[in-house]
């Protein structure tokens, strides 16, 4: 009986909706069917780690309104202020759009932070950044560096404050099969046994790299100005607040190495950065 | 005092972070971020309307910098304005020949370091270079994910692959 009421499509006047603050941006979660919203926000409640404060009423109007509908035909849409982002008929691929969209959309409008696309792990009280589209191996290295004693801090975003300190967002690791199907998996951090960051720390080793099977390992040394412009590819904000964005962006790289070039093997490109790492620090 | 005939570079709708060698410039109207190397800053820095071009080349000399002729600058002045960071529209007047032979006679005698000016715009779209999540193919127009046309049977934009029979 409840499951009947939940599944039930709500007129359009009478749209229900909840509201959070993350992360310091305001979101409204629209829907009109209960059963989807309830979804839609223990999506939300996972995607960010529980960074979550509901508020009873609209927060303010510059907030984040996402519509998820289910239309008559069981066809799902998701609208974003107004617009429309993406329709489609599979429900789970629909919460999975939703769950990229909602981190990406926060990661863009947070005040006083930027959100950056990249893998973080500390070592020796300072942060690697492995800045790195979907699909370059980020995650890979990352997961290999725990191996070995890293501190795990995300595989997905370098969280840093307006003085440059890059903060955890320690989600499980995700993964995808190497078969060509590319089937989602994740790695939890109690089975590599990783030990987590819980404070913010300065980086110190700034490595722009992706796997291609067979390449060199050969990291060159790069100067600020080519770093920062090869961050601009990476930073959520960087359209919405430029000047925020490239002021912090300064900062991360200030007194860190600077390094770029392709990778094979994760295990042993793993091995050698950390050496370099090392050997540099003597 | 300005003169009319000196090139101004652009001050408005930009974003500007200097950095000790270089200064990287943010066009919040195209969206796209401009790296320039320190020979290229140096003539940005002193396109200000109130120097010539002959005063530029003075100005690399006081900075330590070396010694540069006009059409150096000017090669400068030419990469700055094709990225749209000069304030007006200016010509480029290389002492009668073609910026290809200016580069190339610059290049070969040049103890300063050519100017550079490297660009990239800012991704559009997101979502696409995070996470390749999709619903339907219209999601997949992004060029960082391994389709650009097909949403797998995994949500990601990604070839479809025959499942394995069980």
């Amino acid at each position: 009986m409840l499951r009947k009421k939940q599944n039930e499509i709500i007129r359009s006047s009478d749209r229900l909706s909840l509201c959070f603050r993350t992360f310091g941006v305001d979101v409204e979660l629209i829907s009109n069917e209960k059963r989807l919203l309830d979804d839609a926000f223990a999506v939300a409640s996972r995607s960010l780690l529980g960074n979550i404060s509901l508020a009873e009423e609209h927060i303010s109007d510059q907030r984040q309104r996402f519509e998820l509908l289910r239309t008559g035909n069981r066809y799902y849409r998701v609208l974003l202020n107004g617009e429309q982002i993406s329709s489609g008929p599979t429900r789970w691929k629909f919460l999975k759009f939703f769950d990229g969209l909602l981190r990406v959309t926060v990661g863009e409008h947070a005040p006083n932070l930027v959100f950056l696309h990249s893998g973080v792990v500390a070592w020796k009280g300072k942060a690697i950044l492995l800045p790195a589209h979907s699909f370059d191996g980020k995650s890979t290295l990352v997961t290999e560096l725990v191996k070995l004693g890293a501190v795990y801090y995300s595989d997905e975003f370098a969280i840093i404050d307006e003085d440059g300190n890059i903060h955890p967002f320690a989600r499980p690791i995700n993964r995808r099969t190497d078969d060509g199907r590319f089937v989602p998996y994740e790695i939890s951090l109690a089975d590599l046994d990783a030990s987590v960051g819980e404070v913010p720390i300065k980086c110190g080793v700034l490595f722009f790299t992706k796997f291609v099977k067979g390449s060199r390992w050969q990291p060159r040394i790069i100067s600020k100005g080519e770093a920062l412009l090869e961050l601009i590819a990476f930073t959520l904000p960087i359209r919405v607040n430029p000047e925020f964005s490239l002021l912090v962006l300064n900062k991360l790289v200030d007194d860190a190495i600077l390094l770029s070039g392709r990778r094979s093997e994760a295990k042993l490109s793993a091995i050698r950065l950390l050496d370099l790492i090392d050997k540099s620090e003597k | 005092m300005n003169n009319p005939n000196n090139p101004i570079a652009r001050q408005n709708g930009i974003v500007v972070q200097e950095m000790p060698d270089e200064v990287l410039v943010y066009d919040m109207e195209s969206n796209k971020a401009h790296c320039l190397n320190q020979s290229a800053a140096l003539v940005w820095k002193s396109c200000d309307g109130s120097h010539s071009v002959a005063d530029i080349v003075k100005e690399f000399d006081k900075a330590g910098s070396g010694q540069v002729s006009e059409d150096f600058v000017w090669l400068a002045i030419d990469q700055l304005r094709e990225n749209g960071l000069m304030a007006d529209e200016i010509s480029p007047k290389f002492s009668g020949q073609s910026r290809r032979q200016v580069l190339k006679t610059i290049g070969l005698g040049a103890m300063v370091a050519l100017p550079v000016v490297a660009s990239l715009v800012a991704p559009k779209n997101a979502l696409g270079s995070v996470s390749c999540a999709c619903q339907v193919p219209a999601n997949c127009l992004t060029l960082v994910c391994p389709s650009t046309s097909n949403c797998n049977q995994n949500g990601i934009c990604a070839p479809d692959v025959p499942q394995p029979r069980s």
